[in-house]
């Protein structure tokens, strides 16, 4: 019998083992296809592994930094992507029997931004179909779970970069969020991950679900890698006809160590009234404010318009934009969707164009009126998701209909997110709570962000996984 | 809390129609179950915003 393969480092830490010498990016791509095969068994969490790609990756990054050409903290780092990313000559398949066997002929911008860093592209991870349609077990690959325990759903729809991230069979992943994908399964898993401000990072060659809504990120398992992997993928794209031409700012730079003159509002009304929370999510929230406070932070309530606005708007603008991007397809392939995301976007056939009209122009006042919330505070803090992560066969087909998610507000209003584990239930599952900034001030939320991670401690806490 | 008032069902199946899906009855049941729920938010948002709560408005209409 063989010995599991060991514990992966942190981006930051394995950048500092690459630079003095003391694990190259070959060993470290070795350690994380050795972790792949004892532990992905169970987890689901990859649609492709890319070994011989990673190889030549690794490969060329170690000769590279041998010869003095290093780019910076990526260059051998292993990586995988969402598989809604465009990734030339490997297969991407959103997760769906429509693109079973689609193989693009270029990169999305973010992938060759991070291919440029000096990344190791070892897979492409599961999600959601199209990112929008799970967890379900009707669709060419299974469903992500959740490595704290596999019983459980890992939040999605980035669900495989939630799952690799947190059990370390990359040492980071890019996802997409639309209403949570990225915050639902970050705070679920128990890692990191930032839904950037809209228009800072370019969507050119993911497969859109909602064009005013859709946002690339990071996910990884602290703070500082996603501050490490933004710097790499954020900044002006033509192709994208959102991205917006702006100074990015250094992000870990930004990373603090305290939260002295910083004024927190706490959006308690999301999970004590509009959509109550588990008791333990709550105390967990309340326990992480506590440790803000201890850091520096005075901290006071907010007040933002009830949620129920925020999910209407918001689902209303989602459904509409992606029916209008499969209608053509669901007349012809319906059955070849899988249930879930035929059946929940089959709705928007029930919305009108006035409808979507109103949705937007409600948009517009919603974000007026969350920054006037914020008129006298630096961040928000709000809980992630209302408790731990339930059994992967308890999710409903239509539960997004019937329950609001704290996350979609900040889809709505276009603000940066940073979302951090902030404790763990009972049975063991972890809790993540949202740190909003104002649109542009992402470096802001990853500072206090960065600052509470390393002040509360719950890093030292990997999952058990059973080979 | 209470269920939301659904669509009709001839509703929902018009609109169904209008979109060019075939959906099996079990399908339209599902949607129709859930169409209060749309109703709910639909009504949440409204019918009364005017052209001037465009998000990209920049103009007045001389005729608004």
């Amino acid at each position: 019998m063989t010995a599991a393969p060991g514990p992966l480092p942190t981006i930051g830490e394995a950048a500092r083992l690459i630079e003095i010498k003391a694990i190259s990016p070959v060993e470290l791509t070795e350690l994380c296809i050795s972790r792949i095969r004892a532990f992905d068994g169970q987890l689901n969490s990859f649609v492709t592994v890319t070994e011989e790609r990673a190889r030549a990756d690794a490969k060329r990054a170690e000769a590279e930094i041998a010869s003095g050409h290093r780019k910076g903290p990526l260059h051998g780092i292993p990586i995988g992507h969402k598989d809604i990313y465009a990734t030339k000559g490997i297969r991407t398949t959103a997760h769906s029997k429509i693109l079973a066997s689609n193989v693009p002929a270029e990169d999305s911008t973010v992938v060759a931004k991070l291919a440029e860093a000096g990344t190791v592209l070892i897979g492409k991870l599961s999600t959601h179909e199209f990112a929008m349609g799970g967890p379900s077990f009707d669709l060419p690959w299974p469903p992500a779970r959740n490595p704290w325990n596999p019983a459980h759903f890992t939040g999605g729809s980035s669900s495989g970069s939630g799952a690799a991230v947190a059990a370390g069979l990359v040492l980071g992943a890019t996802g997409s969020d639309t209403g949570g994908s990225i915050r639902h399964p970050s705070a679920l898993s128990g890692i990191a991950g930032v839904k950037p401000t809209y228009g800072l990072l370019s969507r050119h060659g993911i497969y859109p679900l909602s064009f005013s809504l859709d946002h690339a990120g990071p996910m990884a398992w602290t703070v500082e890698d996603c501050a490490i992997l933004l710097q790499a993928m954020a900044g002006h794209d033509p192709k994208d006809p959102a991205s917006v031409l702006t100074r990015i700012p250094d992000y870990r730079a930004a990373l603090r160590s305290d939260l002295k003159g910083f004024r927190i509002g706490v959006i308690r009304h999301f999970h004590d009234q509009d959509m109550p929370g588990d008791p333990e999510m709550v105390r967990a929230i309340e326990a992480a404010v506590v440790t803000m406070r201890e850091l520096g932070a005075e901290i006071r309530d907010v007040r933002l318009p009830h949620l129920l606005d925020f999910n209407a708007c918001g689902l209303v603008i989602a459904l509409s934009e992606a029916f209008s991007i499969h209608a053509e397809t669901f007349r012809t392939r319906f059955r070849d969707y899988g249930e879930f995301f035929r059946e929940r976007i089959a709705v928007a056939a029930l919305i009108s164009a006035p409808d979507y009209v109103q949705a937007m122009r409600m948009r517009r006042e919603l974000t007026a009126k969350t920054l006037e919330a914020m008129k006298n505070v630096d961040i928000m803090v709000a809980a992630a998701m209302p408790g731990p992560a339930p059994r992967i066969e308890a999710v409903e087909k239509f539960g997004t209909f019937k329950r609001s998610t704290y996350a979609s507000p900040f889809n709505v209003t276009g603000m940066p997110v940073a979302t951090v584990c902030c404790g763990f239930s009972a049975s063991g599952l972890p809790f993540g709570m949202q740190v909003i900034a104002r649109a542009f001030d992402d470096a802001t939320a990853l500072g206090a962000a960065h600052a509470y991670e390393r002040a509360a401690g719950w890093r030292a806490k990997r999952p058990k996984l059973a080979s | 809390m209470s269920e939301p008032e659904l669509m009709s069902r001839a509703e929902v199946e018009d609109c169904l129609k209008r979109a060019g899906l075939s959906l099996s009855v079990a399908e339209i049941d599902g949607i129709h179950q859930i169409s209060g729920y749309l109703r709910a938010m639909l009504r949440r948002i409204g019918s009364d915003r005017p052209m001037e709560a465009e998000p990209a408005s920049t103009f007045r209409s001389p005729v608004a």
